[in-house]
């Protein structure tokens, strides 16, 4: 396990690839991906400071999967407020949304269009006047791609609210949780939170995902920030070490997903806070053999409904968790790799899946695409597709028809526009592993 | 109709040229258009008596919905019936002045303006250089077939000359505007006439014509007229007419050859002039 304590591995932006004849929905803009930060946090108003549309994509792509609602705001700007500044109908906006939402703070979210033009958005908060924070997340759409708008806003808002405090001992904060970019986040969180409490380790906050502006500005007081996914935490670690002295861990590969890299993480935090190792082990152990034997009556189901044929396996989805499920599916049930797209990747990523190939030391020769879209990742199926696919809702059509039907494909990320995850089902943890294996379980049977 | 715009440099007189050429125009009995694309929004107050027009996108968008919108609410006739208008924009520091100029180019459009009074000259009075795409927008909708460039023999001014020169270039495949000349707006720098000379014979382009510099011009904009109107005998009125007759006869059309920025620095250097004001300025 890599325990950083310090800045010493450097993320660079992730920004949108212009390069691509095709964007996809895992891509999108920062003004999405600040969107999607909002609605993790509760009882705070997204307000964007956009035209209209802005809002609509961002709303839809976010609810399909998660089945609920939320509220936001939008400015709504036209041809007026972009030939002669939209500073006012910023401070119009700010106070009409106070006054019917009446939330605990704003999170204001500039469009390209406010952006271009120049708006004086600081002066739209301080003539709002506003008895309540307005948090500028300074993303126009055009700054950066989804993840980026995700992880710049979650900075802006640390930045604003996190103040130096006095350390509770054995507390961990969650930072950087994809929340709405994992389409399993409600179960994750109560996973991790189970996980650590078998350890007696207290969850100060997970950010964003289960947490509100008080919980925010407590994020000083814990005494280690654990990071579950490294693509969307890494770097609010960094910056939390930096100016709170707080150490972090974080996965090695990737995310929490899988056997390994839960257990591999678990014992990290377990060795930071010095508890007894050998009492680690074996709560780990128990708990994790009870799912294990889960995720095998399943895996047996799997292998009667297809014959041991359906083997191999691709994924498309964030960088982290393609990484995590990678590792799941290749080390752990065993099956041959076709095709990976980290999508969208990070520096470091494509490194990780050709570690794990070292490791794994089957000489499996997948192919590996960095922000591969739709059309690219398809041409890269016909060359040598896999029988499983994992992927994207948005990819989901596109399997289906361009490959005839023959892959075995299953949304595990969003946007997904074809399924929602009501019943807190989880993808990390121990309890992660039989719910992948039931959802490919379940998919199968469809597909037959 | 003629569609013809003005470019050139900021504070380099391209109003006070175009509005003086307009005049002239007018008093040889042709219809004359001269449209301001600029938020500042003053390229006919000469012609208007130094009243400020009520602009198109004022017009457009601060209205209430609560009447129907007529050409005539931004229109305005001056000086010897010279059909005047303003595109406006938005104040200083705020909004987009570029999209201000392709708005304003669409209300035109919406409203039929060159059928409906059939000009035989419209003059697109355009603000500084070609910044962005915007201040294009009569050079890439095929409204400036004709474009003649204002300079002075000032480094910036020559740097703002051939930039505009580039956004020609850019368009010249495919759209159908040329560069008619250049005009020499005079400030007495040393060697001002044989150096834009030398530029426009790099440039693949002319010198149309040298307007000398004379403080006539500035009593008469005191007074919101051109020299045209306020001064018509002097010799400052002579040039002007000299200047209008040659655009009726010119010509050339252009499509110019800028030199790339390393190159114009080099061509600076090598002149070494001092292109600066003399000192009895």
């Amino acid at each position: 396990m890599d325990i950083r304590t310090n800045q010493n591995v450097l993320m660079k932006e992730n920004r949108i690839a212009n390069d691509k004849n095709l964007i996809e929905g895992g891509h999108s803009c920062s003004n999405k991906g600040a969107m999607f930060f909002s609605y993790s946090v509760k009882n705070v108003l997204p307000l964007l400071h956009s035209g209209p549309g802005c809002s609509l994509l961002g709303y839809h792509g976010h609810v399909l999967h998660s089945g609920e609602a939320y509220p936001f705001a939008n400015t709504a700007v036209g041809a007026n407020e972009i030939l002669f500044g939209g500073t006012e109908s910023l401070t119009k906006g700010l106070i009409a949304a106070y006054e019917i939402h009446k939330p605990e703070a704003i999170f204001l979210i500039p469009g390209c269009q406010t952006s271009t033009i120049g708006d004086d958005f600081e002066s739209g908060i301080i003539q709002a006047d506003l008895p309540i924070p307005v948090v500028n997340c300074q993303t126009s759409g055009y700054d950066g791609d989804l993840v980026w708008g995700f992880k710049k806003s979650g900075m802006e808002v640390l930045k604003f609210f996190c103040k130096a405090q006095k350390k509770i001992a054995k507390t961990v904060n969650i930072i950087g949780f994809p929340a709405h970019f994992n389409i399993y986040w409600k179960g994750d969180i109560e996973e991790i939170k189970r996980l650590l409490n078998l350890l007696e380790i207290k969850v100060n906050c997970i950010f964003p995902g289960d947490c509100d502006i008080k919980k925010i500005s407590e994020i000083p007081a814990a005494s280690l920030n654990l990071v579950i996914d490294e693509q969307f935490g890494m770097e609010q670690a960094q910056f939390l070490n930096n100016r709170f002295d707080m150490p972090y861990i974080i996965p090695e590969f990737g995310t929490m997903v899988g056997i390994d890299n839960t257990t591999d993480l678990l014992m990290a935090v377990a060795e930071f806070f010095n508890l007894d190792i050998n009492a680690v082990n074996t709560i780990l152990e128990n708990d994790r053999s009870k799912y294990i034997s889960m995720a095998c009556h399943g895996y047996t189901a799997w292998n009667d409904l297809v014959q041991h044929t359906f083997n191999t396996f691709g994924i498309s989805a964030p960088g982290a968790m393609a990484i995590g499920l990678f590792r799941f599916l290749m080390s752990e049930i065993g099956w041959e790799p076709k095709i990976i797209n980290l999508n969208p990747s990070y520096p470091g990523a494509k490194a990780r899946i050709e570690k794990l190939l070292e490791l794994d030391g089957r000489s499996f020769h997948p192919q590996i695409l960095e922000n591969a879209d739709d059309y690219e990742l398809i041409q890269a199926c016909n060359e040598d597709f896999p029988y499983v696919f994992l992927g994207r809702g948005g990819n989901h059509f596109k399997a289906e028809s361009m490959l005839g039907g023959t892959v075995i494909y299953l949304t595990v990320s969003y946007p997904a526009f074809d399924r929602f995850i009501i019943n807190y089902r989880p993808i990390v943890g121990y309890r992660g592993i039989p719910s992948l294996v039931d959802d490919m379980l379940t998919r199968a049977t469809y597909f037959f | 109709m003629r569609q013809i715009a003005f470019y050139g440099k900021g504070g380099i007189g391209k109003s006070t040229t175009t509005s003086n050429i307009s005049a002239a125009l007018s008093d040889l009995d042709f219809t004359i258009m001269q449209i301001g694309c600029d938020p500042k929004s003053d390229s006919t107050k000469n012609l208007t008596g130094g009243i400020y027009l009520n602009t198109i996108l004022d017009t457009v968008h601060n209205n209430k919905n609560d009447r129907e919108i007529k050409a005539e609410d931004f229109i305005i006739k001056g000086y010897n019936n010279v059909i005047c208008c303003e595109a406006g924009g938005p104040e200083p520091g705020v909004g987009c002045a570029g999209r201000g100029v392709i708005t304003a180019i669409q209300v035109l459009q919406d409203f039929d303006i060159f059928n409906r009074y059939n000009p035989d000259f419209v003059f697109f009075d355009v603000l500084g250089d070609v910044v962005c795409g915007g201040f294009a927008m009569p050079i890439r909708q095929g409204y400036a077939e004709e474009i003649y460039v204002i300079t002075s023999g000032e480094i910036m001014s020559l740097f703002a000359c051939n930039n505009i020169f580039k956004g020609i270039v850019k368009f010249a495949k495919t759209g159908v505007s040329r560069v008619g000349g250049i005009i020499l707006n005079s400030r007495n720098t040393e060697k001002e006439v044989p150096i834009l000379e030398e530029f426009a014979r790099k440039t693949n382009t002319n010198l149309l014509h040298v307007i000398p510099r004379d403080n006539i011009v500035y009593k008469c904009e005191i007074e919101g007229k051109t020299v045209i109107e306020g001064a018509p005998d002097s010799d400052q009125a002579q040039c002007y007419r000299a200047l209008a007759e040659k655009i009726i006869d010119n010509k050339r059309r252009d499509i110019p050859e800028p030199m790339q920025t390393p190159e114009f620095y080099d061509w600076i250097k090598q002149k070494g002039f001092g292109l600066v004001v003399m000192a009895n300025e």
